[in-house]
């Protein structure tokens, strides 16, 4: 038993063979710091969330609230304490601003009862019974008092007393700091950005007389929780849910779970690429020891102990692999941490949470156990082949190569291509994450298995097509086809490592085309006039609804239409809610829409506040097409609308409509953006000079250009997908690694070749062209591989996987310039790759290696 | 007037330095004559392959000089050797050395291509190469679906396909029964004295080196023997009659 579990005797060959590990070694590392870094970070920005919501609700046990972004009465919180069990009903009105010195430092106000201490200790824990102002009286009569966070107090030099400029939705106001919030709490987990104001004072400014956004219920000591919760869904106006802050948590989960699952699984390909890598290599190693195992068979050892001595090695190798991956992951999760932080919130329009050093959790063990299985199930079938042969075959191949695995059989493939199909048509009707992960690693596999025949057929049609090939491309040709084996694994590496880059370059690239196309074809206006700021993503922060009606002033302006987004909930998923002044559906000056089979008047109807029009993905996701029916629930009310058309190339699940309606069913008098068209005289230019000098200053605007805009959207995207430039990086990295290590090993068995063939009389360049062309053939059938492999998954992704995980639909727009740099650059990194291999093939002296005759 | 196509004076070679210095060739003084069968015979590591690989350009004597047909070697680059060696030497190894990727006809046509020869040349060489070395309908197959007997027929062809002026071989019965040893050694043989083929050849078998006009015994890096034959062609006849 003792000697079954000794590490020894593979320790021995390992130490031996490290060099020629070292490369897989390499790869598992990099895969596995992949897998470790993106598990890191996805339970670090989801924790960072949850923290945010856990904060936000305080000491409450059920929080009462409408869709984001949207309010109502403040008095069903009078009826909400009424409720039996309820101890206090606190509401609160929530809104954001910015300090005005363009910092663009997004703070979160919270307007609560301040003359209420247990209302304020519901958020915002102190010692003791400090209060929170000094004197309560002073702050309320004066409307412009805040409590600020101590952490940005102290940033900014600010103490009790000093005043602080914010710019606010109904423009820029002065501010007088009355008290400072410790870190704790909310306002620890928002690093002090946190401003607290009489809730009378906040409503004017932040929301609308009379409408809060939150009530928050605090329950008797020992009630039932869940009772309360019934007794006030009961009284509570359609549009408002009450819940349990852990369900709101759930929530959270829920939204970031689908693009979460993305990222792990791109991580995933990346360490498939490292296991072929591995696989690769592993085979090579134990293929030249042979012999040694025919040795050992011979002396006594049994199959099954050569095969575990053999696993022990590969154990080794992923132990190696793994102590390295794990450092480098924590340290490549520290560094990305920001801008996945940044890049979730503009997916789901969520301010960025304050996230500290990533907590190290299970990440460690789960990179472990990748890194150990992949090395392992890359040791299987060399060594279970290995393992197999008879000793005395085994003792004949001193200096031979074995004979390789039977080819797949023309049933198999057939097999494989109906699971495959069969698994892409099931995700196309189930939509079930893990399913789609399961298809996207099928297909990595099948183009894994068919990289052999297709480089026998290519090499043989080249041979064909191309006669007079020369002297050295003949002998590289020859190689390539008599050992597919060898090659099959680097080009496999090569086409999965491309190919993922690939698919992630086009999935950018869709996205952002998709956005790019919907904003050119919609937007006719000129001028877009925005917040200065950023809420949260991609969207700007609100502004008063009263600019609409400044702008209409302005000379030279002919139409404006205010636009606001909100999410709401819509049959229990997540849906946009985008909404437009009615000048943006009459007339083409302010907006221009593209649709599918609209019903007569489609436009008009959807401007007089009668119909609505949808997203292909909302189509999609409910099944919804012209004419049916949508029902939209507020506070307010509930209001029944046709749907006149669908219009694509929105990506999101959305419903657009008239922003009358909107105000009507949400009460809500913000605006996101203003759309302006120019008179035909006028100057857009000038129009836009005189918005800035007589409004920006008010409000704190950015007047852009239709086409700047459009830009800001493209950039917002490309920095939402930066990540895939690590990814990109990784993957690239690992491309070389593969392809220098297997022409090295390739270099080393043929050793003698080479010897013979500089004996005879092949000059030292020849020797050289012959490896680097290899290379450069290796490269170009991986780049073929890669480019069918991307295409493939992308559009898997793009027409299946991203409507099922984000409910998305995007048009595919295959990035050809970045395919053909990206194939570019990876035959010139096959030639670096090749290069110390073709040098050492060059320096080989014939007489060392011929003394070995 | 003799033809002298291989003259060695006074070349030494050694390897490794200071007290860990071996060496392998101390002095050798040797001449062949164009069209003789030169058999070299000595223990392991008296420098046989050495003096060897130094008559085929592929060592640098540390003194002394080496002239090929005609040339000294020493005033030769790497790659004029390298051109040497395609157009005047053929190589015959113990271990064939032919290349797995490559069929019985493209193991012989390479060196002809990168020699530069014109395709139909090159197809006419190989064929007359294949059937000078006795491996006909076998052009298609692959090293490893063939003898090792017919493997080093294959090895000679390729050796003799370029028209050298020399052939140095290297134990190449070494890996063979006697029977196929033997019948290669009559190949060598006969092409020695059909095409006027100068043979060098390192053998540890008594009667291979019968095959030759001399034998040339090497120890200690030294020529001690310089023997002739007296009977050319004696050693397929000697073999029969030890059968």
């Amino acid at each position: 038993m003792k000697a079954l579990l000794s590490l020894r005797f593979a320790y021995r060959h390992f130490r031996s063979s490290f060099s020629a590990m070292a490369l897989s070694m390499i790869a598992v590392a990099l895969g596995v710091a992949l897998v470790v870094a993106v598990r890191l970070m996805n339970a670090a920005v989801l924790q960072g969330f949850l923290d945010t919501a856990d904060a936000t609700a305080g000491r409450a046990a059920l929080v009462i609230a409408g869709d984001e972004g949207t309010s109502f009465s403040d008095q069903i919180a009078t009826q909400v304490s009424a409720v039996p069990g309820v101890r206090l009903a606190v509401p609160l009105v929530r809104g954001v601003a910015f300090p005005d010195d363009n910092s663009g430092e997004l703070l979160t106000v919270h307007g609560i009862d301040l003359a209420n201490d247990d209302a304020v200790r519901v958020y915002h824990v102190r010692r003791g019974t400090d209060a929170l102002v000094d004197d309560l009286i002073e702050f309320l009569n004066q409307p412009d008092s805040i409590v600020l966070g101590r952490q940005f107090a102290e940033s900014r030099g600010l103490t009790i007393g000093n005043t602080l400029k914010l710019v606010t939705p109904i423009g820029v106001k002065p501010f007088t700091v009355r008290g400072l919030l410790d870190p704790q709490g909310t306002a620890r987990v928002l690093n002090g950005r946190l401003i607290v104001m009489d809730v009378a004072a906040a409503q004017p400014i932040f929301g609308a007389s009379g409408q809060v956004n939150q009530i928050d219920v605090v329950t008797d000591p020992g009630e039932d929780i869940e009772g309360v919760r019934e007794a006030i869904v009961h009284i509570l106006p359609s549009g408002i849910r009450v819940e349990q802050p852990a369900v709101r948590k759930q929530v959270f989960r829920r939204a970031l779970a689908a693009f979460q699952t993305m990222l792990s699984a791109f991580s995933l390909l990346a360490m498939m690429a490292g296991f072929v890598v591995c696989y690769g290599r592993l085979q090579g190693i134990f293929e030249t020891r042979t012999w040694e195992i025919g040795l050992l068979r011979a002396v006594g050892l049994r199959r099954a102990r050569v095969f575990t001595e053999l696993l022990k090695e590969a154990l080794l190798l992923g132990m190696g692999g793994i102590a390295v991956g794990i450092p480098l992951g924590i340290a490549i999760a520290r560094w990305s941490l920001p801008v996945l932080a940044q890049t979730t919130a503009l997916n789901f329009s969520l301010p960025i949470p304050a996230i500290a050093e990533p907590p190290i959790g299970d990440a460690p063990l789960f990179g472990a156990m990748v890194g150990i299985a992949a090395a392992l199930a890359a040791a299987l079938a060399p060594a279970a082949r290995l393992a197999r042969r008879s000793p005395v075959a085994a003792l004949s191949m001193l200096g031979r190569e074995t004979p390789g695995a039977a080819p797949i059989s023309r049933v198999s493939v057939l097999a494989f291509a109906a699971v495959l199909l069969a698994l892409i048509a099931a995700q196309t009707l189930l939509r079930l994450p893990a399913l789609g992960l399961a298809t996207t690693a099928m297909m990595v596999i099948g183009a894994a298995a068919l990289s052999g025949p297709m480089i026998r057929g290519l090499i043989g049609w080249f041979q064909g097509s191309f006669g007079r090939l020369s002297p050295t491309a003949r002998l590289v040709v020859a190689h390539l086809k008599r050992t597919p084996r060898g090659t099959a694994l680097t080009v496999t590496t090569l086409g999965i490592g491309l190919g993922t880059v690939i698919m992630i370059g086009t999935l950018g690239w869709s996205f952002e085309r998709s956005i790019v196309t919907m904003l050119t074809e919609r937007y006719a206006a000129s001028l877009v006039v925005t917040s200065a700021f950023v809420r949260g993503g991609y969207e700007s922060a609100p502004v008063s609804e009263r600019l609409v009606r400044e702008l209409a002033e302005v000379p030279g302006v002919a139409a404006v239409a205010g636009e606001q987004h909100r999410r709401i909930s819509y049959q229990g998923a997540s849906v946009v809610l985008a909404a437009f002044d009615s000048s943006c559906f009459r007339g083409s000056t302010v907006c221009a829409w593209r649709l599918t089979r609209p019903i007569d008047g489609a436009l008009d109807l959807v401007a007089d506040g009668k119909a609505v029009v949808v997203s292909p993905s909302f189509a999609l996701q409910f099944g919804a097409k012209e004419r049916d029916h949508v029902r939209l629930s507020s506070s307010s009310g509930d209001v029944d609308l046709i749907i006149a058309a669908i219009t694509p190339g929105q990506p999101e699940s959305a419903i657009i409509l008239a922003r009358d309606v909107y105000v009507r069913l949400w009460d809500d008098p913000l605006i996101t953006w203003a759309h302006v068209a120019t008179t035909k005289e006028a100057d857009p230019n000038v129009v836009a000079d005189r918005i800035r000098r007589g409004l920006a200053g008010k409000y704190r605007l950015r007047v852009l250009s239709s086409a700047e805009m459009i830009q800001y959207f493209a950039a917002q995207v490309r920095e939402a997908f930066s990540l895939q430039h690590l990814l990109e990086i990784v993957t690239l990295f690992l491309v070389v690694v593969g392809v220098g290590d297997t022409l090295a090993a390739a270099v080393a068995t043929r050793r003698r070749q080479f010897g013979m063939m500089r004996a005879i009389g092949l000059h030292r360049t020849r020797l050289f062209r012959m490896v680097m062309l290899e290379g450069m053939a290796i490269g170009l059938l991986g780049v073929l591989l890669a480019v069918g492999l991307g295409v493939a998954l992308s559009t898997f992704w793009v027409q299946v996987q991203f409507p099922a995980l984000l409910g998305w639909t995007l048009e595919q727009y295959v990035p050809l310039v970045f395919v053909v740099a990206a194939g570019t650059v990876t035959v010139a990194l096959c030639l670096v790759g090749a290069l110390i291999p073709s040098i050492r093939a060059a320096s080989l002296s014939p007489v060392v290696v011929l003394r070995g005759e | 007037m003799t033809d002298t196509i291989i003259r060695l004076r006074g070349v030494r070679k050694s390897y490794g330095t200071g007290e860990q210095a071996a060496i392998a060739l101390n002095g050798i003084d040797l001449e062949v004559v164009r069209g003789e069968f030169v058999s070299l015979m000595g223990p392991s590591g008296s420098g046989k392959t050495t003096l060897l690989n130094v008559i085929a350009g592929l060592d640098v004597p540390d003194t002394g000089s080496v002239v090929l047909d005609g040339v000294d070697l020493s005033t030769l680059a790497d790659h004029q050797l390298a051109d040497l060696r395609l157009q005047k030497l053929g190589f015959v190894f113990q271990s064939f050395n032919l290349i797995p990727a490559l069929t019985v006809e493209e193991n012989v046509s390479w060196p002809l291509e990168f020699a530069g020869h014109p395709r139909a040349e090159v197809r006419r060489r190989v064929s007359e190469s294949l059937e000078r070395a006795g491996v006909v309908g076998r052009g298609a197959r692959y090293p490893g679906e063939i003898s090792g007997g017919e493997q080093q027929r294959v090895a000679i062809a390729r050796a003799i396909a370029t028209g050298p002026s020399i052939l140095l071989a290297d134990e190449p019965t070494g890996n063979l029964d006697s029977l196929t040893g033997q019948k290669i050694l009559d190949l060598l043989q006969g092409l020695n004295q059909s095409q006027r083929v100068t043979v060098v050849m390192v053998t540890h078998n008594v009667l291979a080196a019968t095959y030759g006009d001399r034998t040339l015994e090497v120890q200690d890096g030294r020529i001690i023997r310089d023997v002739r034959t007296p009977d050319r062609g004696r050693g397929a006849k000697a073999a029969a009659e030890e059968r």
